[in-house]
């Protein structure tokens, strides 16, 4: 497969799960707006924001966040719209969503004509949407209907795509995204550094952070009704059968990476396989015995963006002079 | 009828089948407008087109061999030589270079009008026709949401172009091995037909390539592959003459591969349209088709031009400059629609100025009548209403010349227009050529 397509294929998995991601984030954030109090609110604009090494548009020329409570309610407004809808954010909804788009139309070649089909369908509907427009009503369910539509696409993909390489870089591109959003976003919350609060409602942040991930069954099940930020966090990290953990991408992604033919540049290729296979390490043996979870967590990810960098060098941007040749 | 049209309408849309129109600020992805209401065209009419169109590419490879290597019919005073070697698209570094099967042109769009005198052949389009895709698009969405009307009318069909094409350029491979590794080269998402691009790669299995995807190596061209490179056979090539090898075309062509040129010389790899058949559809060689017909095949044309006055000649230019109010006047390197003047609808002050262009560079400019061309009801604003159309099937020529039975059919969509191009408002609709 053409590199250059395989890299646009990958980028779609990656653009696809950031907006499904940011979409449920954001939906539990809109969520909480009608009746969850101020500073839980301010946190969960933070811990968004936070984990995306971005700045609010308050806060865009200043280093630090300056939210205060005053703050928070009134710019739900302008934090959504910027979250959603800022086509100058390249975090935004929908920056992501048009990028998906955009590489999958440079790609329509290589996938089916289910998949073009729903992805432009969606595009189309929510380009002309503005945040007027679904504020008025029920704002969620905007976010519910994209993520429909993120997982719509991929059952297409499922159903309709030969299984070759580029159903291989769709899907790692997907898994490496899901591992570096996931693992950010945990060591944020994990972080002693961001502001709790001191009357027990930490419980809510991880409750609001399972019910994104949809890992609130999942939970009761193996822990109780009560929630507890360890458990959880040690769910969300080490559960292998929760297909939103961080073992679960992490064990797709080695799968992945070890189904790919030979990488053209053989170095980077293999150092994506030592990388690939550290991280399972990590989450496997070293996880359950360490005393410090959030450099644990770093670690993590510190290793995932490496491991995007050694498959692009692999497969994507190799040297021309490394690469073997085929007649 | 306006069911049917919203829903041909709607399924453009949403498969976003578009081009991209551009002006000074932005790029715009617009989604080509088509008219439900299908051409026709009896298929005894279409044999002729279909012979005629087959006479004028052989005759035009022809041209193209010879004009590269003796000039015999220049040398013989068929074909004034300054015409030729004055055209900017005749390229030197095409001199004595042979192309598999002798052939340059492997497809061809001709844009053919039917007028009061019947069908005439307006221009021959040879280096990257465009609008095939649009043609099956059409003739998807018509066909698709007029079953049963489409059925009964026996309408040949046009849906295996795709392996046309595939054929054609494994047959202008050097070694037309079986399966030739076939790239098509794009000048990349932000080109007008991109869409189109994706469309054929799709249709005949090639891998989609932009400049930088491509290397070349000891003489031969690779793809960038994630199994490493792989060599290519034949290069479909969408990208212009001027862009496609900056070490021997412009220089700062981003879109083209360094050394191109270099391996498609020693014939490590095809290209399709070879680099020079510009020269064959300059508007002032356009002129001198049917005698190329009849110096190579001995044949008398079987679709005639319209007539046409080269302002370069002393008597033609007078003849335009007095009838400039009943003529269209052309550059004669122009395309699109742009940059012409179509004198009766054009005010005094128009034509003046257009008239001081003409004498400053008469060389530069064509004139023809203003055709009456053909109307076909079309279904606009919710009634059926005459617009202008023409026609532009494909032409393929490997080792032999096929075509389908169908075109893209342009329509003018404003009223009272002339101009059928894309670019300039013009949209689509099926053509369905019927059996007797």
């Amino acid at each position: 497969m053409l590199a250059r397509s395989a890299e646009c294929l990958y980028w779609i998995g990656r653009y696809l799960e950031r907006t499904e991601h940011l979409c449920q984030l954001l939906g539990v954030q809109i969520g909480a707006l009608i009746d969850r109090p101020v500073r839980e609110l301010t946190f969960g604009w933070h811990r968004i924001y936070k984990h995306l090494q971005e700045t609010p548009p308050s806060a865009r020329h200043e280093d630090e966040f300056t939210f205060s409570d005053d703050e928070t309610l009134a710019d739900a407004f302008t934090l959504t719209d910027d979250l959603t809808f800022e086509a100058g954010n390249k975090y935004s909804v929908w920056s992501c969503f048009a990028q998906s788009r955009e590489n999958a139309r440079q790609v329509r070649h290589c996938i089916s004509e289910d998949m073009w089909s729903s992805l432009n369908l969606s595009y189309l509907r929510v380009r002309n949407a503005t945040l007027v427009d679904i504020w008025q009503d029920e704002p969620e369910l905007f976010y519910v209907d994209l993520v429909r539509d993120v997982n719509t696409f991929f059952g297409m993909a499922s159903v309709s795509m030969y299984r070759d390489e580029g159903w291989d870089f769709l899907q790692l591109g997907k898994t490496i995204e899901h591992l570096q959003l996931r693992v950010n976003l945990l060591a944020i919350q994990s972080q002693d550094s961001i502001p709790l609060p001191s009357d027990g409602s930490r419980d809510f942040e991880w409750t609001s952070l399972l019910n994104a991930y949809r890992a609130n069954g999942a939970y009761q099940q193996n822990y109780g009704i009560d929630i507890n930020g360890e458990d959880a966090l040690d769910m969300l990290v080490s559960n292998a059968d929760l297909p939103n953990s961080l073992m679960y991408a992490i064990t797709r992604t080695d799968e992945r990476i070890r189904g790919l033919d030979f990488a053209p540049d053989a170095k980077s290729g293999d150092s994506a396989l030592r990388i690939s296979g550290r991280l399972k390490s990590l989450v496997d043996h070293e996880w359950p015995d360490s005393d410090d979870r959030t450099r644990m967590l770093l670690l993590i990810s510190n290793l995932a963006d490496r491991l995007h960098g050694q498959i692009a060098e692999a497969w994507f941007n190799y040297r021309n002079e490394n690469a073997a040749r085929q007649f | 009828m306006a069911t049917i049209q919203e829903r041909v309408t709607r399924s453009f849309t949403n498969e976003g089948i578009s081009f991209t129109l551009y002006d000074e600020d932005e790029a715009t992805e617009r989604i080509i407008p088509i008219d439900a209401i299908p051409r026709i065209v009896p298929q005894n009419e279409w044999l002729t087109i279909e012979a005629g169109l087959k006479q004028r590419l052989t005759a035009l490879n022809r041209f193209l061999h010879d004009v590269y290597h003796d000039a015999r019919i220049i040398k013989d005073g068929v074909i004034p030589v300054d015409i030729v070697k004055s055209c900017p698209q005749y390229r030197l570094e095409m001199h004595r270079v042979r192309t598999p099967n002798d052939i340059y042109v492997g497809i061809c769009g001709t844009d053919i009008v039917r007028t009061n005198d019947g069908y005439r052949v307006l221009e021959d389009n040879l280096r990257v026709p465009s609008g095939v895709s649009y043609m099956i698009a059409n003739r998807r969405a018509v066909k698709s949401n007029m079953p049963r009307t489409f059925r009964q009318n026996h309408v040949m069909e046009i849906e295996h172009y795709g392996r046309y094409l595939f054929e054609t350029l494994r047959d202008l491979t050097w070694t037309q091995a079986s399966e030739p590794s076939i790239a098509l080269l794009t000048p990349g998402v932000f080109n007008s037909a991109f869409y189109e691009h994706v469309f054929l790669a799709h249709e005949i299995g090639a891998a989609l390539v932009e400049g930088q995807d491509l290397v070349v190596n000891d003489g031969f061209v690779y793809m960038r592959t994630t199994g490493g490179l792989k060599k290519v056979d034949v290069i479909y090539r969408r990208v212009d003459d001027d862009f496609i090898d900056p070490l021997v075309f412009r220089r700062d062509s981003a879109l083209g591969v360094p050394g191109l040129m270099h391996a498609f010389k020693l014939g490590n790899v095809s290209l399709v349209n070879a680099p020079g058949t510009g020269v064959a559809d300059d508007k002032s060689v356009y002129v001198y088709v049917p005698d190329m017909i009849r110096y190579y095949l001995s044949e008398e044309p079987i679709l005639e031009n319209v007539k046409t006055y080269l302002c370069r000649r002393k008597e033609d230019l007078e003849y335009t400059l007095d009838n400039l109010d009943s003529l269209v006047v052309k550059t004669v390197g122009g395309s699109g629609g742009y940059g012409m003047l179509i004198g009766p609808q054009a005010t005094q002050e128009e034509r003046d100025s257009y008239a001081r262009g003409i004498r400053a560079n008469p060389a530069n400019f064509i004139a023809q009548p203003l055709l009456q061309l053909s109307r076909t009801p079309c279904w606009i604003d919710g009634a059926l209403r005459p617009r202008c159309v023409d026609l532009r099937p494909f032409i393929l020529q490997g080792t032999e010349t096929k075509i389908v039975s169908g075109a893209f059919c342009r329509v003018a969509l404003p009223e009272g227009s002339y101009v059928v191009n894309s670019s300039q408002g013009g949209g689509g609709k099926d053509v369905w050529v019927v059996r007797d």
